[in-house]
């Protein structure tokens, strides 16, 4: 795998706690936001992989420990209605933002935030190579809020192709429609964004090979410069998560300016192709 | 002294239009060379197969199977009697076998194109009295050359998108030396797709697999750009054009171009067309909601090509080297001059079947028949 740009991959070991990340992921972005408990109405939950953790066991009620309601408790947001999303493979974190934010576009209440998470991590035991990619452990949190003066949401599109949904008997399909498939989405939300390709200052990737970000970027007559790739190998791809941990690398390392155009795109098994547009 | 034609290729995809013809509007006696190893049968059966004639008594009569094998020394024609017969006899030769698979090693390739050709120019030669010798090549002996591509040019160093076009190159330029000794006449045709009345195709090549790869979801990306003008034939036409030039206007030390030219399907039409065409021979099909190939530089497709070979995906590989072999060539766009053929034929333009008319018919005749698996 080295050849499609893949270096580490993180993998929770035995004395982790997938759930303690977690809570970690969301305590920070709460802190960093300061954002009040009372504040937050809804908490998404998202997560691309069967969970682990409702496994019978002996006892029927292990099939209703939520993950969601746990995140709510131990996080004190007794205000939230907490519900866990899944089935969109690595474009669930995504649709969950756009989620929250139709809701706040509906909502009369300025100070209103919904706090999405991601939480991925693949059974033990799993091959970590997954269709030429190498998948990491990992989860992520953020807030959506009203009028953020930070990553403001311009325009989400997302193209749903449903017919492969079998994805173990349409993987060569798959494969063949990345390409066009990624390449109209993109275009399309840039284009709903009132946009064009130049405006675009960064496209935040999901982290899968970086040959088929090559591919992609000359679709779309776009630099690789300007595909913020450094995390694919060094991170490697993680089902839903990657966008949240490159945006807050990017910014860590100084990348992102304000009033700058990102586009985050992404592919989720089901299948279905979505970017989001954001303004820093 | 009655005409009596030696063909080479007379059951392939235009071979047999133009043998039927050639039953049908002459008098001529058929010597038809078909491979050895092949299982063309007899007479009544290769007349109906191939030909579509019935076993009229006029052309039983008229018809003779000759075994060979074009590659071998005498065309492989084990009797030497026969042979030297068919010496003495042939007035006119036809050469329409070729191997049109784009993908065969180079050698294999020349062996059959070139040495091929060689053999049944050599047999030609010692022809006591041979009147015509009429050769089938391709419009893409002109490989990656781009822009306007004459009738009378054919030596260049632009190179080749396969060895399909550099066999067919090598074959042309061995006849073109021949000219003193043999009345040759060369026939360039454009990519021949199917019969323009029915959309029959009874051969299928590379671009027929192209759009399989649509129909089955497989084709992620073309090379090229969207306004390439992909010229493309119909066998029926080309047949008769074959015929009038052949028989009715035969000009040696000529060649010819046999394309569409002006009028043809961009190659964003050909995709659009082609899902069209899908979707109104296959109802079912219209769910899979396949999304079109995209349209990429020649930098982009043979970076998914190397990636397909680097992932080991058999099928995505195995569906990409067959696209390679011919894609490649919607990057040398080319307008081909006519000038030769029209002098002869001034309204070839006036009959041309337009592409836009009978593309949807070759699209349900592969959908229905399977790409060849059921006739």
């Amino acid at each position: 795998m080295h050849d499609f740009g893949f270096r580490e991959c993180y993998v929770q070991s035995n004395n982790e706690s997938i759930e303690g990340l977690l809570l970690n992921s969301a305590e920070e972005v709460l802190r960093e936001n300061k954002t009040t408990g009372d504040s937050i109405t809804r908490i998404f939950l998202y997560s691309g992989i069967n969970s682990a953790n409702n496994q019978d066991e002996g006892n029927a009620l292990n099939l209703f420990r939520y993950p969601a309601a746990e995140l709510r408790h131990k996080l004190g947001l007794f205000n939230a209605n907490a519900i866990g999303l899944s089935q969109q493979g690595c474009s669930g974190l995504l649709s969950a933002i756009d989620l929250a934010d139709q809701l706040l576009s509906n909502s009369n209440t300025q100070q209103e935030s919904i706090l999405c998470a991601a939480v991925d991590a693949l059974p033990a035991g799993t091959k970590r190579e997954i269709m030429y990619n190498i998948m990491s452990d990992a989860t992520a949190a953020l807030v959506v809020t009203k009028n953020s003066e930070k990553n403001r949401i311009v325009y989400f599109h997302q193209e749903f192709q449903s017919y492969y949904w079998d994805t173990p008997q349409h993987e060569n399909e798959l494969l063949a429609s990345y390409f066009p498939m990624a390449q109209r989405t993109i275009e399309n939300a840039v284009k709903g964004a009132g946009l064009t390709m130049s405006d675009i200052k960064w496209f935040v990737p999901h982290n899968v090979s970086l040959r088929s970000w090559e591919i992609l970027s000359k679709l779309l007559h776009t630099p690789m410069e300007k595909i913020w790739s450094k995390n694919i190998s060094r991170v490697g791809h993680t089902v839903s998560c990657d966008h949240i941990i490159n945006l807050v690398d990017m910014d860590k390392d100084g990348y992102l300016k304000k009033g700058d155009y990102l586009a985050l795109f992404t592919f989720g098994f089901g299948a279905n192709w979505s970017c989001l547009i954001l303004q820093h | 002294m009655a005409q009596q034609i030696f063909i080479t290729g007379g059951t392939g995809m235009v071979g047999r239009e133009l043998v039927s013809l050639l039953f049908k509007n002459t008098q001529a006696n058929i010597y038809l060379l078909v491979h050895d190893k092949g299982s063309g049968g007899d007479k009544k059966t290769i007349l109906q197969s191939f030909f579509a004639l019935q076993n009229k008594k006029e052309f039983m009569e008229r018809l003779q199977i000759i075994k060979g094998d074009i590659t071998k020394q005498n065309m492989g024609v084990e009797s030497s009697s026969d042979y030297n017969d068919l010496l003495g006899k042939t007035t006119h030769i036809f050469h329409c076998a070729a191997s049109t698979r784009f993908d065969l090693p180079l050698g294999e390739a020349r062996q059959i194109n070139v040495t091929g050709t060689k053999n049944v120019a050599d047999f030609g030669q010692k022809c006591s009295n041979l009147k015509q010798f009429g050769f089938i090549s391709t419009a893409y002996v002109s490989g990656k050359r781009i822009g306007i591509i004459k009738e009378n040019e054919l030596e260049h160093e632009a190179g080749f998108v396969n060895t399909y076009e550099q066999s067919k190159y090598e074959a042309e330029v061995f006849l073109k030396n021949l000219a003193k000794s043999v009345p040759v006449a060369i026939y360039r045709l454009s990519t021949v797709i199917g019969d323009s009345k029915t959309g029959k195709v009874s051969h299928f090549t590379a671009p027929h697999q192209a759009i399989r790869m649509m129909y089955l979801g497989l084709a992620s990306m073309f090379p090229g750009t969207p306004n390439y003008s992909v010229d493309l034939i119909s066998s029926d036409y080309t047949a008769s054009t074959l015929f009038n030039l052949f028989w009715n206007n035969f000009s040696p030390n000529k060649t010819f171009h046999i394309t569409h030219g002006s009028g043809s399907l961009t190659l964003q039409e050909i995709i659009d067309e082609s899902f069209k065409g899908m979707a109104e021979a296959d109802s079912s099909w219209v769910e899979k909601n396949y999304p079109k190939p995209a349209i990429v530089s020649e930098e982009a497709f043979d970076l998914f090509m190397n990636s397909a070979v680097s992932a080991n995906n058999p099928v995505l590989k195995n569906v990409l080297s067959a696209l390679n072999h011919f894609a490649h060539q919607l990057l040398y766009p080319k307008n081909f001059f006519q000038n030769s053929l029209l002098a002869m034929l001034p309204d070839y333009k006036k009959h041309l079947p337009g592409i836009r008319d009978y593309y949807g018919k070759v699209i349900e005749y592969c959908i229905k028949s399977k790409w060849g698996k059921i006739q």
